[in-house]
């Protein structure tokens, strides 16, 4: 299931200190950068220290793991940067790909230029963390993501090159956590009093047990038992990850999935935001909840692609009807496309500005693609003629699916789906479609 | 032929003659070589089971160390990286330094620097590879070692092992190049390391205790002159904010602080002490905040820079950190400075802590330095929510009164919403019975195991030959269930549900023989499978059990409920019988509505036919607390007989049981259900009067005590084992005993004749009834649970309205501890008390004491679900908190538990909740006291100090005569003297 990426940084990302500023340097790497694009961003922070304690929770959070799977664990995942429309974006995975977190410098957060707009990883090693924690509230900073001027190697200086085996759930996972952030809402607001009894309450180990998030009166709180209006969370000690900066947060949001298939922590520091997203339980990761998989069932041809490429830039909010008549797409066809783009790693979503933005993963189109192993069995399922539809009206599909010893028996009616196989009865549809049903919709789709 | 060549020098161990083999190959043989070279390694290097002289196997590999040598030689000079990397995982020859030296001189690979780079990157060290030879390697120009490599291997760089393989300390390695303590030594403050553990080893011969030898080292080092000594302190002080792990950030603590840093020192180093002010660890920002009150009154102190820090100083979770903020604070206060204002509003973030001490430091610094300054005060207002009393008192100018607990601040987690049990959907067409039967083995919902058969036996019309194929995945997915692994979250009655699904299919195959040859052939598949194993192993028992006579190894009779109800179902589907189940759940939590069951019951009546008892039983145990009038209304219009007056008797408050009384169990049951404490002169003369009333009640006599036992523990002197005496702190329930029920009780009565006899048998006392009643089955009788946890629910949902009994089972088997002896037995208490909460009940002796020793369990979820459970009885006014004290204040007396667990729970999740909370924790805390003894527990103080808190609020004062006695009593004890003062104003006034 892993892949294997290597990162090639010309230099490593460093924290140097001159006698009036600092200058942190992110050094740069993408695969599928096309132009040589020397630098992102070049300019000062404008509140150095948040920023600073921001990066270091977020490579707390792309070292940790939260599964049994201690695998590569000593491997550090570089986060990736978005940097342009005046924002400049951080996001990372933790290992186990159920902690998402996000760190948004907003525009009046940097003194500062985008040469180029982009995304891209960035290097973070660890004497660069490790430096970032001396930096104070009354230091200038001047944060680089990539060179602004090439500076001349000296000889024998070696590129930083760093072999990291990917595992495809930390792309997987990048992809779809946008979709459940896009079905969130805001459901509570604490004020840091709030938000440091809130997390005064919260239980001591890794309780196996959910846990809700509840309002006493005006004090939340966090409590086992299961109450209808309470925010339902999964592996609870996931949230520790953010104590570091709960005291400096003037705010924070929760923004829990309907379903509560996630929850959303935004915390708030003026012009800089980090948000912790966590999935259902300790266990799952993103990647394994197949929410992007009924959005790839149709082909996005490739010329949309081109034309979203063409039409966007970084961090841009992402307006399918503008583009759609800028780029003379057929309007009924870009119907979910926001769906879709997101599962191919085009779009993040930001839950402030209630909208899609366009990141283009820095991962080649076809590796993320690639990844949807319940697609491609359904596609498998289709090819071998396994399929059968056996019923079609207007608002019921009946079908019969090969398995292995057994027929699957599917029924498609309105919006609801249903298979007998074994991950459709586990879930009941939680985490996304089995391969029987996406084969089903494939083959009426075709 | 060069393979030859190489054989023979493997096999004659010739070692001195591989460099000149080697050196001898052009380069097509060396090719041509390492494809031959793998077979050999291969045969050599590969371990195999080898039969052992004295019995038993080992693993060996054929090669002798020599042998081993010459193929690695080999492969490091003509395989790839990758093969070599894959052959020689253990970095054998890299230990091999002889050899090596030998091979690099004459051919070193283009790859070797990053191999051993590499080695930096993986999770272990090759044993034995250390600095020395690192750098040995470097110097002669093979290695360009990394900074990662060098940091790996410098914290051994003092340790070597001598010949008698002790370890020895070794400081002079430090000195022996120069490069050491000018560039690498510094890596170590950089990079995360295990520097900590190598003080450790107590294999040192002159380590008794942990002896600070790199500390020391490093001191002599910047004494002498050969390290900077600022830089040695201000990097020591910086890595302790360098996000590492506690132990290391606490070594580099320690450092810091054995380097004896001088007032002087301290100052130049304000900077970097101000930054450790923001690590993650206590033991960091303590030591950082003790150097800073040594020069926090000088001038050049960047008073702005601390107070930065003052969110994360006061809101840290060490007490020490926030009380020596306070105390810097005042320092600069004292010093009447510009920052007065801001100070006094960051004092104010210690108000978060629910400690009264700090509060009240806090609160005296603002009534001393606030000068009435707006901002300030708002502040103050911003915190009236968090404050205690005490401060609240010291600080009512600034703070209006308007602050007692607002009576709305009740718990949402108890609003009406969340007391409404929803009624489950019904199962009414065949493609919900397919989806149903395909996902009920997965305890997805604990009413699935009442669903299926009832739905079974309801659709069984609809089955037909052409949709029978539809149940093929659920009968694979059941036939899984009861062959494969257990997985996590099934129960015993998920095995049976799926015993009893795989023998509904077989009569559905035999009612359709040509449509079912795909079941059929599922049941064939597995049954072979089955037989195979158990050809194969002698330990297999069939595992494809019969409905009738299936059990589980514990025999636990409780099982016998769900298995009685499934077997009626699977008769009815047999015959073709479509009247319904009569105990089929229609809301959450096991009840059933009484109009429904009014209605099923009709159905049986119009057409004459006798309900199986234990099904009726079931159906009276679940009535449901709602639509008792519509209810009784169709009763009496639809029904007659004795169900009629069963269900009246149930139904309506008012009514008493009047005979006749045919069928005891029904009557027995409904009497428990409608009210389980009550014992009816008019059931005296049944059987079941002379059962223990704890059957129905759950009151088991109990006690938590000192239990003295002997134990058996291994003497080594001696070399046998030996008993010795041991004790400890235990509750201990003496349930009636188990029943004795060997016999499913429908095989007893499953001829018809021993029906009639029944229904026609005046019912005697002296002999035991042909029929029990449901709570008789009730037992937990395995000496280690296992999956009972994930069916505890299921039996909790079988008496919604009653329990109690349950309780008691649960409570002697797993809170016998305290502490929680095992996973399983934390697991059923937290299920059981999930269950708990959702159903509506009376509480009694054996509620209160399952609650109140929940409260003093190890787990915290634990404790917090019973806490819920106490807010949410007390909201519908159903508990009675003394009571709850009273068992409470017994289990402290006997040091079931310590003390801290109930504080700490008071402080987190009992207390403000609402006034009514306030009082009902005010009667519970008075009981507590009540019952401690004369020597009273460690932790008391911080239960009175509770105690005061909760009089202030309630402006109530010590009332109970014992409570005051026991305060008297207490006030020897020094500690208490202060807050038992404090309660006797609250007395006064």
């Amino acid at each position: 299931m892993s892949d294997s990426i290597v990162y090639h940084y010309t230099n490593p990302s460093a924290l140097s200190r001159n006698i009036d500023s600092d200058e942190l340097f992110l050094s740069k790497y993408s695969e599928v950068q096309k132009k040589d694009a020397p630098c992102f961003f070049w300019g000062k922070l404008k509140d150095p220290y948040i920023t600073s304690r921001c990066l270091i929770t977020l490579s707390n959070v792309v070292q940790s793991s939260f599964n049994l799977s201690p695998f590569q664990m000593a491997l550090l995942k570089d986060p990736i940067v978005t940097a342009g429309n005046e924002k400049i974006r951080f996001e990372g995975f933790s290992h186990c790909a159920g902690v998402y977190a996000r760190v948004d410098i907003l525009p009046d957060g940097h003194d500062g230029e985008f040469p180029e707009n982009g995304t891209t990883n960035v290097d973070f090693n660890q004497p660069m963390i490790s430096a970032l924690s001396s930096v104070s509230k009354s230091e200038d900073v001047v944060l680089s993501v990539g060179k602004k001027e090439v500076s001349i190697s000296k000889d024998g200086q070696k590129i930083v090159e760093r072999k990291v085996p990917l595992p495809t759930k930390w792309i997987k996972g990048l992809t779809t956590v946008q979709l459940f952030l896009a079905d969130a809402e805001r459901v509570f607001t604490f004020n840091r009093i709030q938000t440091l009894q809130l997390f005064q309450s919260m239980p001591n180990g890794k309780p196996k047990t959910d846990y809700y998030l509840i309002m006493r009166g005006n004090k939340p709180s966090f409590s086992p038992v299961k109450s209808g209006n309470g925010i339902c969370i999964g592996g609870i000690h996931r949230l520790r990850l953010l104590e570091p900066l709960l005291p400096l947060a003037t705010e924070l949001r929760v923004f829990p999935h309907p379903a509560m298939q996630s929850v959303t922590w935004q915390l708030y520091f003026g012009v800089v935001r980090f948000s912790l997203s966590i999935s259902r339980d300790a266990w799952r990761g993103f990647s394994g909840e197949g929410a992007a998989l009924e959005s790839l069932i149709e082909d996005v041809p490739d010329h949309w692609i081109d034309a979203v490429e063409k039409f966007s830039y970084a961090n841009q909010e992402f307006n399918p009807t503008l583009l759609s008549i800028d780029e003379g797409l057929d309007l009924k066809k870009v119907e979910n496309i926001t769906g879709r783009l997101s599962a191919m790693g085009m779009l993040g979503y930001d839950l402030d500005d209630n909208h899609f933005f366009y990141r283009r993963l820095p991962f080649k189109l076809s590796r993320i693609l690639s990844l949807n192993p319940r697609l491609k069995d359904a596609e498998k399922l289709l090819l071998e003629n396994k399929v059968e539809i056996t019923l079609q009206t207007d608002n019921r599909v009946e079908a019969r699916v090969q398995g292995s010893g057994v027929n699957h028996f599917i029924v498609l009616e309105g919006d609801s789906e249903k298979c007998t196989c074994t991950w459709f009865s586990k879930h009941q549809g939680e985490r996304g479609l089995c391969k029987h049903i996406l084969a089903v919709k494939k083959k009426l789709v075709s | 032929m060069v393979s030859e060549q190489f054989s023979t020098i493997v096999k004659k161990e010739r070692i001195d003659d591989l460099i000149p083999f080697l050196k001898s190959l052009s380069k097509d043989e060396k090719k041509e070589f390492a494809s031959a070279l793998k077979p050999i390694a291969k045969e050599y290097l590969e371990f195999k089971t080898v039969a052992s002289l004295i019995g038993g196997s080992t693993f060996k590999q054929k090669a002798t160390p020599v042998q081993a040598n010459i193929i690695y030689g080999a492969a490091f000079t003509c395989l790839n990286r990758k093969d070599y990397r894959k052959l020689d995982a253990g970095y054998q020859l890299l230990l091999q330094s002889d050899l090596l030296d030998k091979i690099l001189s004459w051919h070193c690979p283009n790859w070797f620097s990053d191999y051993v780079n590499d080695i930096s990157k993986q999770g272990w060290m090759p044993w034995n590879f250390k600095y020395d030879h690192a750098m040995l390697l470097a110097e002669k120009g093979y290695l360009y070692p990394s900074d990662e490599l060098i940091v790996r291997l410098l914290p051994q760089i003092m340790v070597e092992q001598g010949a008698d393989h002790k370890f020895r300390f070794v400081p002079e390695n430090l000195t022996k190049r120069a490069i050491t303590l000018e560039k690498h030594i510094w890596l170590i403050f950089q990079f995360e390391t295990t520097i900590h553990g190598t003080d450790r080893w107590h294999q040192f011969q002159n380590s008794n205790k942990d002896v600070p030898h790199w500390s020391e080292a490093l001191k002599r080092c910047s004494t002498e002159g050969m390290l900077d000594r600022h830089r040695l302190l201000k990097e020591s002080i910086l890595a302790t904010g360098r996000n590492f792990n506690k132990a290391l950030s606490g070594w580099f603590v320690d450092l810091f602080e054995h380097l004896e840093p001088t007032g002087q020192e301290l100052l130049g180093l304000q900077r970097e002490l101000l930054n450790a002010l923001s690590s993650q660890h206590g033991k960091a920002v303590k030591t950082a905040l003790n150097a800073i009150k040594e020069f926090v009154e000088e001038d050049e102190f960047n008073a702005n820079g601390f107070l930065e820090n003052a969110p994360i100083l006061l809101s840290s979770e060490t007490k020490s950190v926030v009380s020596t903020s306070l105390v810097l604070f005042e320092k600069l206060l004292r010093k009447n400075g510009p920052l007065k204002e801001e100070i006094c509003v960051a004092i104010c973030q210690a108000f978060i802590h629910n400690d009264e001490n700090i509060q009240i430091k806090a609160a005296k610094l603002l009534i001393k330095y606030h000068d009435g300054s707006q901002s300030v005060t708002n502040e103050i207002i911003k915190y009236g929510d968090s404050m205690l009393m005490s401060s609240k008192k010291l600080l009512h100018e600034f703070i209006s009164r308007s602050h007692p607990i607002q009576e709305s601040n009740i718990s949402p987690t108890n609003s009406d919403a969340d007391n409404l049990v929803h009624p489950v959907p019904e199962i009414s067409s065949l493609d919900e019975l397919i989806f149903l039967a395909s996902q009920a083995f997965d305890n997805n919902d604990p009413l699935h195991i009442d669903l299926l058969p009832a739905a079974l036996v309801n659709l069984q019309n609809e089955v037909t030959g052409a949709t029978l194929h539809k149940f093929e995945p659920a009968l694979q997915r059941a036939y899984s269930f009861i062959m494969n692994d257990w997985p996590s979250t099934m129960g015993y009655l998920d095995h049976l549900l799926a015993t009893f699904f795989v023998h509904v299919s077989s009569v559905l195959i035999d009612r359709f023989p040509d449509e079912g040859t795909s079941l059929k052939q599922i049941h064939e598949t597995f049954k072979k499978k089955d037989d195979e194993n158990k050809a194969k192993w002698k330990w297999y028992e069939s595992r494809i059990l019969d409905l009738t006579t299936w059990t589980v190894a514990s025999k636990d009779t409780t099982y016998i409920v769900h298995k009685a109800i499934l077997l009626t179902a699977y008769q009815k589907i047999k015959v073709k019988d479509q009247m319904p189940l009569l105990s089929t759940p229609t809301h959450q939590y096991g009840y059933l509505d009484p109009v429904v069951l009014v209605r099923r019951l009709a159905r049986y009546q119009q057409k004459n036919i006798a309900p199986e008892n234990y099904d009726v039983q079931l159906a009276i145990s679940r009535v449901a607390p709602f639509n008792h009038l519509p209810a009784l209304q169709e009763a009496s219009e639809t029904l007659k007989g004795e169900l009629l007056a069963v269900l009246q008797f149930v139904l309506n408050k008012e009514i008493n049981p009047t005979p006749p009384f045919t069928t005891p169990s029904l009557w027995i049951m409904a009497g428990v259900t409608k009210s389980p404490q009550k014992t009816y002169k008019e059931f005296n003369s049944f059987f079941y009067s002379t059962l223990p009333p704890s059957v129905f009640t759950g009151n088991v006599p109990w006690k938590s005590f000192t239990e003295h036992f002997k134990t058996t523990r291994y003497n080594y002197e001696k070399r046998t084992n030996e008993e010795i005496p041991a004790q400890h702190n235990i509750l201990k329930l003496t349930l009636p005993p188990w029943p004795t029920i060997w016999q499913a009780p429908e095989e007893k009565s499953a001829g018809v004749l021993s029906k009639l006899v029944s229904l026609f048998s005046s019912p005697k006392k002296s002999g035991r009834e042909e029929v029990y009643v449901l709570y008789e089955f009730l037992s937990l009788k395995a000496r280690f649970l296992s999956a009972e946890h994930n069916d505890i629910q299921r039996f909790a949902f079988l008496f919604p309205s009653n329990p109690n009994p349950l309780l008691a089972l649960v409570a002697s088997k797993a809170l016998t501890h305290s502490t929680f002896s095992t996973e399983t037995d934390k697991k059923i208490v937290t299920k059981t008390l999930e269950a708990l909460i959702n159903l509506k009940f009376h509480f009694t002796e054996i509620t209160n004491l399952f609650i109140a020793s929940c409260m003093l369990t190890s787990d915290k979820t634990v404790r917090s679900f019973a806490a819920e459970v106490w807010i949410k009885g007390i909201n519908a006014a159903e508990i009675d908190s003394t009571a709850i004290g009273q068992i409470l204040g017994t289990h402290l007396s006997s040091e079931y538990a310590p003390l801290k667990r109930f504080t700490d729970l008071i402080s987190s999740n009992l207390v403000k909740i609402s006034h009514a909370h306030n009082t009902a924790l005010e009667g519970m805390l008075v009981a507590v006291i009540e019952n401690l003894p004369v020597e009273c527990p460690i932790g008391t103080k911080r239960l009175l100090e509770l105690y005061s808190e909760i009089l202030s609020l309630n402006n109530s004062s010590v009332i109970s005569p014992q409570a005051k006695q026991n305060l008297l009593r207490w006030t020897a004890s020094s500690g208490l003297k202060k807050v038992i003062s404090s309660l006797a104003v609250a007395d006064e006034r």
